[in-house]
């Protein structure tokens, strides 16, 4: 299903209009200081998914500093004369911690037909920011882009960003939850002692 | 020479499939006869290598696919093993007892609301869930010196289970519970760091060949604990002649008594690469370590290959921020393996495929 939109509102409520049908790791999130222009963020866009653009979502894109871009499809984004190109994005999943840095397998989201890697980055290099220091641990995942920045004076400088996904927290709710499918799982496997033990 | 010649009706076929992430086995138990154990997909495959295997002999194939194993949970060696069940509605699911207790069970059912993607967990829940939508039987399992398959032939062949035991299910389970959520901590996607205490280890008779199947059992040096606790609880037969070598060649899984009280001299092994983790598996001092057990020491793929290059300023920020990097998924490798079902002295015939070497 294509995208309905592309946008989410800085409330986090959605409507029919603004749901994203995209696959998560579609959803980075790149952040920018300023405000985004309603034009900036149509850029690139296709005019249907333009005339999408609930008007909420539409008067949310200016109050936000937000915006989503489709990592498969690196484009050029404005907020304010700040210009981003993604020039390549992976979605990154820790699979070991270590003193000195961190292991993680790294899905290619700008060409999906690439291997996964392994990396070891290392914590000399790579800055976590101090927010996202809490969340890594393994099984957390991460979006690392490489582009191009150009500030509003005219600089040029490739960027590189290591940026940790915030996944809501279980709830004792969700606990409840699995707990109740866990036993309804256990009744239903406790059904099979078909195979008795045998002598070999 | 090709891959899609199948096996004769009265032959034991052992194919061990390894692209460098994961494994596969899928053997011919005679007369169309099949089983699977555990389950990979090839680099930019849809599909998993056990199904592409057997459909190449052509469709009906599947019909005589009988049972399907996972040995443990580990996305190494149980991804795709869901498309497997799913297509093969006359296989039996067969994994290891650990399944049925608490904390795999709750892990189990946490899958769903946690992030998806690639998790073994994940894939466990999916075929369990597909068992129960589709009133399939619940699984067998897999515990010490159970039976899991008779072949109705003149000569008889027989699949069983030698682990895991209690002891090693505990432990397994004590790896586990660290992985079960809790409230407040934030959702992650499932990644194993556990050993692999509960591994379905498996014995293979066909006439008078015997074939040990090592999953990635390891090590502990524990009494009643991985290999210490198969060799305990096995019944004294004939050794193997066919040894699939426990995780990936590792150190840790390395117990010299397997060798002589377990397996002929110099039997034919083979032995899968692993390419995730902090050390490539097997490393080269494995391979040495094996190759003195063996003079027949097969493994099924030298490496993924090198990472794909990007534009120079993005090489340059990997270089930069990345210590060390590699490609985890490659080619399916393919040692295979056949020999006559018959009481008696047999003559294997080996051959290799997609890069499978022989370890000189």
């Amino acid at each position: 299903m294509p995208p309905k939109s592309l946008l989410t509102s800085s409330t986090g409520q959605e409507n029919e209009s603004t749901t994203d049908y995209r696959p998560e790791y579609a959803k980075t999130i790149v952040r920018f200081n300023q405000p985004i222009a309603l034009d900036a963020l149509k850029q690139g866009m296709s005019d249907p998914d333009q005339k999408r653009l609930a008007p909420q979502a539409q008067s949310a894109a200016l109050a936000t500093p937000t915006v989503m871009l489709d990592p498969r499809r690196p484009k050029l984004t404005k907020g304010n004369g700040y210009t981003l190109q993604i020039r390549q994005l992976w979605e990154g999943t820790v699979t070991r911690l270590h003193s000195d840095g961190f292991e993680a397998r790294l899905s290619d989201k700008t060409n999906p037909n690439n291997p996964d890697e392994q990396a070891l980055f290392d914590f000399e290099y790579v800055e976590v920011s101090d927010d996202d220091q809490r969340l890594l641990r393994p099984g957390s995942v991460f979006y690392w882009t490489v582009g191009t920045e150009r500030t509003p004076a005219g600089q040029v400088k490739n960027v590189s960003n290591v940026e940790f996904r915030y996944y809501p927290a279980w709830t004792q709710g969700a606990i409840a939850s699995a707990s109740t499918r866990a036993a309804s799982l256990k009744e239903w496997l406790e059904q099979s002692e078909r195979i008795k033990p045998a002598e070999i | 020479m090709s891959a899609s010649n199948p096996p004769k009706s009265d032959e034991l076929e052992i194919s061990v499939i390894g692209p460098g992430l994961g494994e596969c086995l899928i053997i011919h138990l005679g007369h169309n006869e099949w089983c699977v154990v555990d389950s990979c997909i090839a680099r930019g495959r849809q599909e998993p290598v056990a199904l592409e295997y057997l459909k190449s002999f052509g469709p009906q194939t599947l019909n005589g696919l009988k049972l399907v194993i996972a040995t443990h949970w580990h996305d190494d060696h149980i991804q795709g093993l869901a498309s497997i069940v799913a297509q093969a509605p006359r296989a039996e699911f067969c994994c290891s007892l650990a399944v049925k207790h608490d904390e795999l069970t709750a892990l189990v059912a946490s899958a769903p609301e946690n992030i998806q993607g690639r998790s073994g967990v994940e894939e466990l829940a999916n075929i369990l869930t597909q068992l129960r939508r589709s009133n399939r039987s619940s699984p067998v399992y897999a515990v010490p010196n159970r039976k899991l398959f008779q072949s109705s032939g003149t000569v008889p062949v027989t699949l069983t289970s030698l682990s895991p035991s209690d002891p090693m299910i505990t432990s397994a389970m004590k790896e586990i519970l660290k992985l079960l959520p809790k409230a407040g901590e934030p959702q992650e996607r499932i990644v194993e760091s556990s050993p692999n205490h509960a591994s379905v280890v498996l014995w293979l008779e066909a006439g008078d060949t015997r074939v040990l199947l090592g999953a990635d059992l390891e090590h502990t040096n524990r009494n009643n604990e991985g290999w210490m606790g198969v060799i305990a609880q096995h019944k004294v037969t004939p050794p193997a002649l066919v040894f699939k070598v426990p995780h990936h060649g590792s150190s840790n899984a390395h117990f010299s008594e397997v060798w002589t009280k377990l397996l002929t001299p110099d039997p034919l092994a083979v032995v899968t690469p692993f390419a995730r983790g902090s050390v490539r598996l097997p490393r080269d001092s494995d391979l040495e370590r094996l190759a003195k057990h063996t003079h027949n020491l097969f493994c099924t793929s030298r490496g993924a290959g090198k990472p794909p290059i990007r534009d120079a300023a993005t090489e340059r920020w990997i270089k930069t921020q990345v210590k060390d990097r590699r490609v985890i998924e490659g080619q399916p490798g393919h040692v295979r393996i056949r020999l006559p079902i018959q009481n008696g002295p047999v003559t294997p015939s080996i051959e290799l495929f997609n890069g499978a070497y022989r370890v000189q």
